[in-house]
């Protein structure tokens, strides 16, 4: 028996480093509840339920057949949309209590473009590393949220036209479970004609992300996404996320040179609190906020030690 | 024998290099490869007929022609994750580059006992430092005030060609975004080595004079901005100082404006309005415009 269970042990310390960590299994759960109407693959059509009053956290085409909530983008600029007729306060709302309790945890753990994007980027292949230019550019989602999500539809109330610009011109989550969803089965095959050059442009826009997330830590949450632009003004006042302790912190910037996104410190903007620097700090200065709930961050690139140059230790 | 068999490992180690390098250069190829074909496809499919080209018809046999590459990247990353499981390459130490030697140092040496040559040069790379991050908000002021003219001028916005409009305007947004974005990544560098040349600086005057690291009196030697950078040092400080009040504050205003809101939009019809929007087929998300 004690052989048996041995093996197993032994078995399990071999595999574990290759099983899904426990925030890959949470990304995974909030994908497939996000887009529990597993019914409309099979009968193209999408869910029309209750449900949809509510917006799911991450970015979510509500016109994917397997959509159970609404996309707060697309909910966002239709409210915008009809801001002439009546304020914007439930968006706002949603925007803001999700926000104020997540804060950029929900792309971290709750986006399932995000997740695509995580599991694109696991394909092995160089990869761009992060520098002075990519934190310059993460600035570029800021210029989208204002053009795309906020003026551009809000100008056109006055031309009376109805242009949801980030959906219509940008978004690839709505290519991807939108347009190919629903197109992909045969009962829409009607639509299929109805096709021209802004899907064109937008499955452009869908490929030229896929690839680039396979070289690029998520290019799209860094670079393009608004949500997460919105998200990442509550980066510090959200219940939930990653914080760090001033008073151990060492300044030794392992954590900094570990993370994958742009962050300047843990916690700031683009920081997602994916939680992957908290086992890199030598003090153990970085943990999570709210509570004693704890995620082993085993994603850490296998690849990359990092390493505190011996002389700067010793100018220091 | 050793020496055979350490031949054997740096032959080993050099094959599985190149197996790696071989492996990089054609899962990047193939990546791109791809991707181009996909769009040129689905541009081709676009540009093949005036009226609906998008047919299943269509989509199968120009799918087709590209069924060999697409087929081979999925056998490609199986390959890949094989090789990094049987022959995974040393782990590379990555360098952690942050400001900590310098902040120590230009906190514990005072500019003002550096020979005059040494303090002009100090002095002059953190002026140049705080002119390059003045000049950076700028152009970055400058980037938004041109952006909110063009976006916010209504005769930028036709209904009667909604793409166009759209186009111009992303014509104009973007190349300013980048402009400052560049500008923001060109100062950063500017300031980086700049902080290097300082370091360098102040490392040589502690070689020659120890008595300087007294701790600085002031960071530029010029009353007006030393005096700006000791306000913003105390208020830097008061804010540390309360800074678990203020998120507090902070965090109860916003859940109460949230709820406030949450009940005001539900009441107004707001709720309504996504729900409206969510069960119909978004045609703007999908590409029918």
């Amino acid at each position: 028996m004690d052989k048996i269970k041995d093996f197993f042990k032994n078995l399990y310390a071999k595999v574990e480093k290759y099983l899904p960590s426990k925030r890959r299994l949470i990304q995974l759960y909030s994908a497939l509840l996000f887009n529990a109407n597993l019914k409309g693959f099979t009968t193209g059509t999408i869910y029309k339920g209750p449900l949809k009053n509510i917006c799911t956290p991450g970015l979510n085409c509500y016109s994917c057949p397997g959509a159970a909530m609404a996309c707060p983008l697309g909910a966002l600029q239709n409210s915008l949309i009809a801001s002439d007729k009546r304020a914007p306060y439930y968006m706002i709302a949603i925007i803001l209590l999700y926000g104020l309790i997540f804060g950029r945890w929900i792309c971290g753990f709750l986006c399932p473009f995000g997740l695509i994007q995580d599991l694109v980027y696991k394909i092995k292949s160089p990869k761009v590393k992060k520098s002075s230019v990519t934190r310059a550019l993460s600035g570029l989602k800021y210029v989208f949220l204002l053009v795309f999500v906020i003026i551009i539809p809000l100008m056109f109330i006055m031309e009376d036209s109805i242009i949801p610009a980030f959906c219509k011109y940008v978004c690839p989550a709505g290519t991807l479970g939108g347009a190919i969803g629903l197109l992909a089965n045969p009962v829409n095959s009607e639509l299929l004609t109805m096709l021209g050059g802004l899907f064109t442009w937008k499955f452009v826009v869908l490929a030229v992300v896929l690839v680039m997330s396979v070289f690029s830590y998520r290019f799209f949450c860094r670079f393009i996404c608004p949500l997460g632009a919105l998200y990442s003004l509550f980066n510090k006042i959200s219940f939930i996320g990653i914080t760090y302790d001033k008073g151990n912190c060492i300044d030794c910037g392992k954590c900094v040179t570990h993370c994958k996104m742009d962050i300047k410190h843990v916690g700031d903007r683009e920081c997602i609190s994916c939680g992957e620097c908290i086992p890199v700090c030598p003090t153990k200065a970085i943990s999570w906020k709210g509570g004693k709930f704890k995620l082993h961050a085993n994603e850490i690139e296998p690849t990359l030690n990092v390493q505190v140059d011996e002389k700067e230790k010793q100018d220091a | 024998m050793e020496n055979a068999t350490l031949n054997k490992g740096i032959d080993r180690d050099k094959a599985v290099k190149i197996a790696h390098i071989v492996y990089a250069v054609l899962i990047i190829g193939l990546a791109i490869a791809v991707g181009v074909l996909f769009i040129v496809s689905c541009v081709d499919i676009y540009n093949s007929q005036d009226v609906s080209p998008f047919t299943t018809a269509a989509i199968e046999s120009h799918f087709k022609a590209i069924a060999a590459p697409v087929i081979a990247f999925p056998c490609l990353v199986v390959v890949g994750f094989v090789l990094h499981f049987v022959f995974p390459l040393s782990a590379k130490d990555a360098k952690v580059e942050n400001d900590k030697a310098y902040a120590t140092l230009s906190e514990r040496v005072d500019v003002a006992k550096l020979q005059s040559a040494e303090q002009k040069a100090v002095l002059n790379e953190r002026y140049l430092r705080l002119g390059t991050s003045i000049g950076s908000v700028a152009i970055w002021l400058a980037a938004l005030v041109i952006i909110l003219v063009f976006a916010l001028n209504p005769l930028n916005y036709s209904k009667a060609d909604v793409n166009g409009s759209v186009k111009d305007l992303a014509l104009i947004v973007f190349p300013s975004a980048i402009v400052a974005m560049g500008m923001s990544f060109v100062a950063s560098l500017s300031n980086k080595l700049s902080k290097k040349r300082e370091l360098t600086l102040l490392k040589s005057a502690i070689k020659q004079n120890k008595e300087i690291m007294s701790g600085a009196t002031a960071f530029y030697s010029a009353n007006v901005l030393d005096k700006a950078v000791q306000l913003v040092n105390q208020l830097k400080a008061l804010l540390s100082k309360y800074e678990d009040i203020t998120v507090w504050v902070v965090r109860a205003v916003v859940f109460v404006v949230a709820v406030v809101l949450l009940v005001l939009g539900i009441l107004n019809g707001g709720m309504a309005d996504v729900l409206g929007k969510a069960i119909r087929i978004c045609t703007e998300c999908i590409g029918l415009g």
